[in-house]
């Protein structure tokens, strides 16, 4: 399922957030919209997520419009910049969430949900923290969870503001790496918002480059980098010296390990 | 500020919350403090202003006005130096000090009036000594400003400790290591700083001295013309049916209140501004 | 004046410790500790029994349970209230919104007093809203329900002072979580803002009852003071002192000392819990 987006125009107050952006996001693909803090990329992603009103424009998820639908109608994993993990529920309990707060006739079973949830907890790699609170888990892990919480409602796509910004470096490494294999094992249609270049090459599939309020430049991160369309993409990204990380199949495994420990 | 209206209550959910509001605070606010002015001014305002001819209602102000001169300035100083303490220093004990400072918020206001009783009243610990130096502290003046000083302490130290804690000790260390002693640090540079904190405290402390009841109603027994203070003596004609002279008397603390919680508004408002505009560091 | 213990911050050493230290410390006990203790020694002079013979006594009884139950009564009614009042102002716009919040202040700022007479009058047979219940019959003045309106009054600003600051900070991305998780506006409430507010709420309807506990001015002009029906335990305290019984005015006094104590421990219990929850 892909993401079409036109003509989507937004204003706050005299300030011009985003000015006729028109862009197809590919299906099954992890896409990074790329920008300078203040460029308005927040502000498209969370008009895609139905958390924030257009003032004009269409938003279609696989050729359906969603312009009109509430957040909550339109089947998207968000995971929030510093989470909004629910502090009152153990992991268990904010990964059930969205399964328990469906109308009785679509809301299943306890075993079904408890099912669901487990299996959505090995694949975060949270085995044993299922009865911790937020507050006695690590950053990285708290992401994890948050992760999870976002995939347990079977979106359609996945939408990641900052997904990475509020971990230390360290972390945020491993992190980004198992993002993307993570990726490779679900293909979940996904879009993430950063301001920093080295993450938008290494885990996404396309880049989209937005500055004040307008796209620059949409491409793989090969082409954006090989053949810049203007001076400001250049500029952009004219700090990356080094070649592009090659991307192998790994287990999830090995790399969350690592994490554990490092966290 | 929340944006999102698309997960907001709906309209009339939000209609009726602040309608429930709007019905509760009225009866429960609004119109007993409209109530005190309609009472006070029923016979016109030459009748309100004649109720204040009445000696006992001058008394009783003037009584009022010198306990607030005493425990205002008396209680200020304290508080100063107690949130000093607390927020210059470290030393064990600190907590239990803290909480003792909560005391008289926390204990009823006739306890309070209550335990001068037994430390200074007849059968007390001092009665017999004040009795044969034929001093007079229970059913007397000093009575009532000891209680007075009691109930109204905590508001002082209470509003500078969370604010000098804030503040930290960076300014007063500079200060130190530039050579300036204890209080020309304290003049010169913890008070600039504090001020509108500080103010806001005293307010309190006058607002909860003019209009203390339960424990000076203890320690006065209601001596006419000794020991009534405006709020025992809007008691005692209430009780004598004298409605419109003791709501002249309510009148004029509640006029004093709302002055209070203006000033509260206005520096709560001076600070968040100041805060905002990071000009200054409260 | 030196401490014998060292200052934990070595290299900054503010003066003026011994002096801050002393003043404070002589002024405390000369306020407090001392006063507290007169009251304290004077009740231990009786035995026992007779301690429980004053307090188990029926009258006592009778006022402590009026005492008790109208502040839970007032707290419970407050608990409801004082959230709503909290809601509205924290997170709705409307005209007048500013002098509204002040005057949730009132009631810290009006003198019992003054609060008690003017209650009374609102709510007396011919007042403006005695006038309205009347029909319905309802009636201050021979029950507990006159106490329970001026504690109401006394305790609003604990709650919505306590409350609304934890509304205003509460995060917005948790209910935006919750609602891309497909959850609707009342499961966002109920699962999501109400278990983050209800450790404030708790907090500031506890600090509510311990101060209707205690409460004497505004309660005994509205109150008919009827022993075993509407007469609380202050007032009993004052009527013990008027009729020179000094040892059953002590012993009344000594236990709700306690309680205030009892009743200080729990609020700042609760007042930890609930800045613990805030700060992770």
């Amino acid at each position: 399922m892909g993401i079409e987006i036109r003509n989507i125009n937004k204003k706050f107050g005299n300030f011009v957030a985003l000015s006729d952006i028109s862009i197809a996001i590919p299906k099954g693909e992890i896409t990074a919209l790329l920008g300078p803090s203040g460029c308005g990329k927040t502000t498209l992603l969370r008009i895609i997520a139905g958390l924030e009103t257009p003032d004009s424009g269409v938003i279609k998820f696989s050729g359906e419009d969603q312009t009109n639908k509430r957040v909550k109608d339109r089947k998207v994993g968000f995971v929030f910049q510093h989470y909004a993990l629910f502090r009152h529920m153990n992991v268990f309990e904010n990964i059930a969430f969205g399964l328990r707060v469906r109308p009785r006739k679509i809301r299943p079973d306890r075993k079904a949900i408890h099912e669901s949830v487990m299996r959505l907890v090995a694949l975060v790699q949270l085995e044993g923290y299922v009865n911790r609170f937020p507050s006695e888990l690590s950053g990285g892990q708290r992401q994890r969870v948050a992760l999870a919480r976002a995939l347990a409602v079977e979106p359609s796509v996945l939408l990641l503001d900052e997904p990475f910004g509020a971990l230390d470096a360290k972390v945020r490494k491993e992190l980004r790496r198992w993002l993307r294999r993570l990726h490779d094992e679900i293909h979940v249609t996904s879009v993430f918002v950063t301001h920093d270049q080295d993450e938008a090459l290494e885990v996404s599939d396309t880049i989209v480059i937005v500055n004040k309020g307008k796209i620059e430049q949409a491409g793989s991160p090969e082409a954006v980098c090989d053949f810049p369309a203007n001076p400001f993409v250049a500029d952009f990204l004219s700090d990356i010296n080094r070649p592009i990380v090659t991307r192998k199949k790994k287990t999830l495994a090995g790399v969350i390990n690592d994490d554990r420990q490092g966290i | 500020m929340i944006k999102t209206g698309i997960v907001r209550e709906p309209r009339r959910v939000k209609a009726l919350l602040l309608f429930t509001a709007g019905v509760f605070l009225s009866v429960f606010i609004i119109l007993p403090m409209v109530t005190i002015f309609r009472e006070a001014l029923k016979a016109g305002v030459a009748g309100y202003l004649k109720s204040f001819v009445d000696p006992g209602v001058a008394f009783s102000i003037r009584l009022s006005l010198l306990t607030v001169l005493i425990c205002v300035p008396v209680n200020t100083f304290f508080g100063v130096v107690l949130a000093w303490l607390v927020t210059k220093y470290e030393f064990p004990g600190k907590k239990l000090l803290i909480t003792v400072v909560e005391v008289p918020f926390s204990v009823s206001p006739v306890i309070a009036g209550l335990l001068f009783i037994f430390l200074f009243g007849s059968f007390g610990w001092f009665g017999t000594w004040l009795t044969d130096h034929n001093i007079k502290i229970v059913f007397a003046v000093p009575g009532i400003v000891l209680a007075t000083l009691f109930v109204s302490f905590p508001f002082v130290a209470r509003e500078l400790t969370p604010l000098m804690r804030e503040l930290g000790k960076d300014d007063e260390e500079a200060a130190l290591t530039l050579g300036a002693s204890g209080l020309q640090i304290f003049w010169k540079v913890t008070l600039p700083n504090i001020k509108w904190g500080l103010l806001y405290g005293i307010i309190l402390t006058n607002a909860r001295a003019m209009g203390e009841f339960g424990a000076v109603s203890v320690v006065s027994g209601l001596v006419r013309g000794v020991t009534t203070t405006m709020p025992l003596y809007i008691d005692i004609l209430y009780g004598e049916y004298m409605f419109k002279s003791a709501f002249a008397v309510a009148s004029l603390l509640t006029f004093l209140a709302v002055v209070t919680i203006i000033v509260k508004a206005v520096l709560e408002y001076a600070i968040a501004v100041q805060r905002k505009s990071g000009e200054v560091q409260i | 004046m030196r401490f014998p213990f060292k200052l934990r911050n070595g290299k900054g050493k503010m003066p003026g410790f011994g002096l801050s230290m002393g003043l404070s410390l002589s002024y405390l006990s000369f306020l407090i500790l001392i006063p507290i203790s007169s009251l304290v020694v004077y009740a231990a002079k009786m035995p026992l029994k007779d301690y429980f013979g004053i307090i188990l006594d029926e009258r006592v009884v009778a006022a402590f349970k009026i005492s008790f139950f109208s502040a839970i009564a007032a707290a419970l009614v407050n608990f409801v209230f004082g959230f709503i009042i909290a809601w509205v102002l924290a997170r709705y716009d409307f005209v007048g919104k500013r002098i509204v919040d002040a005057c949730v202040d009132l009631p810290f700022a009006v003198p019992t007093a003054v609060a008690g007479i003017s209650l009374a009058t609102v709510f007396s047979a011919n007042g403006l809203l005695g006038k309205i219940l009347l029909p319905f019959g309802i009636s201050l003045g021979y029950s507990t329900a006159g106490i329970v309106l001026a504690l109401i009054f006394i305790g609003l600003p604990f709650v919505v002072r306590t409350v609304q600051p934890i509304i205003e900070e509460s995060d917005a991305a948790l209910e935006e979580a919750a609602a891309s998780l497909g959850a609707n506006w009342f499961q966002i409430f109920v699962k999501v803002i109400f278990p983050a507010v209800l450790p404030a709420l708790v907090t500031g309807a506890t600090m509510a009852f311990a101060r209707g506990l205690g409460e004497y001015g505004s309660v005994i002009f509205i109150s008919s003071n009827m022993p075993y029906v509407s007469e609380i335990v202050p007032l009993l305290i004052i009527k013990k002192l008027m009729q020179f019984d000094y040892l059953g005015a002590s012993a009344i006094g000594v236990t709700m000392l306690i309680i205030a104590f009892i009743m200080m421990f729990v609020t700042n219990i609760l007042q930890k819990y609930m800045l613990k929850g805030r700060q992770s």
